[in-house]
């Protein structure tokens, strides 16, 4: 490729104030905030109004923020953690505020396409309501890392494939104003929560009940290939242990506080999959433990053959990650160590759930790694 | 009072072994169907990427 092509730098534009608003919550980013912001100003469509909500903050959050050329609002006496800070700043902006809005992560990072992409979804179909960013790991820095990237990737593909949205992400999301009006109206009415609030404070994962509520109110969402957006992954077991628990905790109480309906059955057929698929390999590795006891173990052809099913989708799912991502697929047994590493957080969550237990928030403070994006 | 004797929990124990082998065996074929099924998705899909529209 020549070079002039290939540094030739993208078209831009200048999103308006009065299209679109982007709000980033954040705690204690003072590690991350700049790659973030760094990354809005990278857009095909640079967005002019970008509002940093400092919630809580003892670092230089607001500081770095207010450096890099976004507007810092502090959060009033928030209790209610991300979903309090995020209340607070669409309430501030009123009966101006933009047709849309994007929510972004402190620490997550979004493709050079993906406002302008966005943009176009939703200005395209009045029927969409969110759209969605399909989340990446970042470089992954050891065999964890890269079994969370793995599982992205997985992700990404499941949603490409079919089409279907299971949660528009907290990391980064595009949301049309009318629909989170919608929500906020029917708050304490029809959706679970306070009236007038857009995201409901109890809520552990508010994304995931925000999706909820947005399609109880009728509204589509997508998740376009353009919109990407890189975000952290656990260093330590531990940390993914607590991430995890709070993720499927957070949705198990979402549909207790729903209840079962059109909307909510498949999340409970995928909550009722995981749970007897945890008991089905519980049961197998038991008998296959009481047949080598026994003397009885023996390999047959029909199950390693359907074994090789099994491969071949582990691979083929996450071929777009790369070598690395393949050859650990292929690998096989690190995978399911992981696999049961989760099926361990989903047995801890179910067991939280059921005694009405809290869980705790795990924020993990961004490694050097993480802020290795340059700033301006 | 309704206590089992051996032949009785021999029975049982084979009766459940047998119920278990059958369940994870059934769970197995569903489980790799449902992979096949997204083989066959992630292959249509990368198909029609590929095709010029």
């Amino acid at each position: 490729m020549p070079t002039a092509l290939r540094s030739a730098p993208p078209a831009r534009r200048v999103v308006r104030a009065r299209e679109l608003a982007v709000i980033i919550p954040a705690h204690n980013e003072a590690d991350a905030i700049a790659g973030t912001l760094d990354a809005l100003s990278r857009q095909t469509a640079v967005p002019r109004r970008v509002i940093v909500v400092a919630d809580n903050c003892t670092d230089e959050t607001g500081w770095r923020a207010a450096a890099h050329g976004a507007h810092v609002i502090e959060t009033k006496g928030n209790t209610h953690r991300k979903a309090g800070a995020l209340n607070q700043a669409l309430a501030a902006l009123g009966d101006d505020a933009p047709p849309f809005v994007l929510v972004l992560d402190a620490d997550t990072r979004i493709e050079p396409g993906f406002i302008e992409a966005a943009l176009a979804e939703l200005t395209a179909d009045d029927r969409l309501g969110a759209v969605s960013g399909l989340f990446v790991g970042e470089q992954p820095a050891s065999m964890l890392q890269q079994l969370q990237a793995n599982e992205y990737v997985r992700y990404g593909t499941q949603i490409r494939a079919t089409g279907r949205v299971s949660v528009v992400t907290g990391t980064a999301s595009m949301f049309r104003t009318a629909a989170l009006r919608d929500v906020a109206a029917a708050r304490g009415t029809s959706l679970p929560g306070i009236p007038g609030d857009v995201y409901d404070r109890a809520a552990i994962t508010e994304d995931s009940e925000l999706t909820l509520a947005l399609k109880n109110c009728g509204w589509r969402m997508v998740a376009p290939d353009a919109c990407v957006c890189t975000t952290e992954l656990m260093p330590t077991w531990g940390d993914l242990h607590r991430q995890r628990v709070r993720w499927y905790k957070g949705m198990l109480d979402n549909l207790r506080e729903y209840g079962i309906s059109r909307v909510t059955l498949r999340y409970f057929a995928q909550q009722a999959m995981i749970l007897v698929g945890i008991l089905t390999i519980a049961t197998l590795l038991l008998l296959t433990a009481l047949s080598i006891a026994a003397g009885a173990f023996a390999v047959h052809g029909l199950w390693l053959a359907l074994g090789s099913v099994f491969v071949a989708e582990r691979i083929v799912t996450v071929w777009p990650g790369g070598s690395r991502a393949r050859l650990l697929a292929a690998a096989v047994l690190p995978e399911i160590a992981y696999d049961m590493a989760l099926q361990a957080a989903f047995l801890h969550a179910v067991a939280l759930s059921l005694l009405r237990r809290d869980t705790a928030w795990n924020h993990v403070t961004a490694p050097e790694a993480a802020s290795l994006v340059p700033s301006r | 009072m309704y206590q089992l004797n051996s032949t009785a929990t021999g029975v049982l124990a084979t009766t459940g072994a047998a119920f278990a082998h059958t369940w994870v065996a059934g769970w197995t074929l569903f489980v790799a169907g449902l992979a096949a099924l997204s083989i066959a998705r992630v292959a249509g899909m990368r198909r029609r990427e590929e095709s010029p529209s």
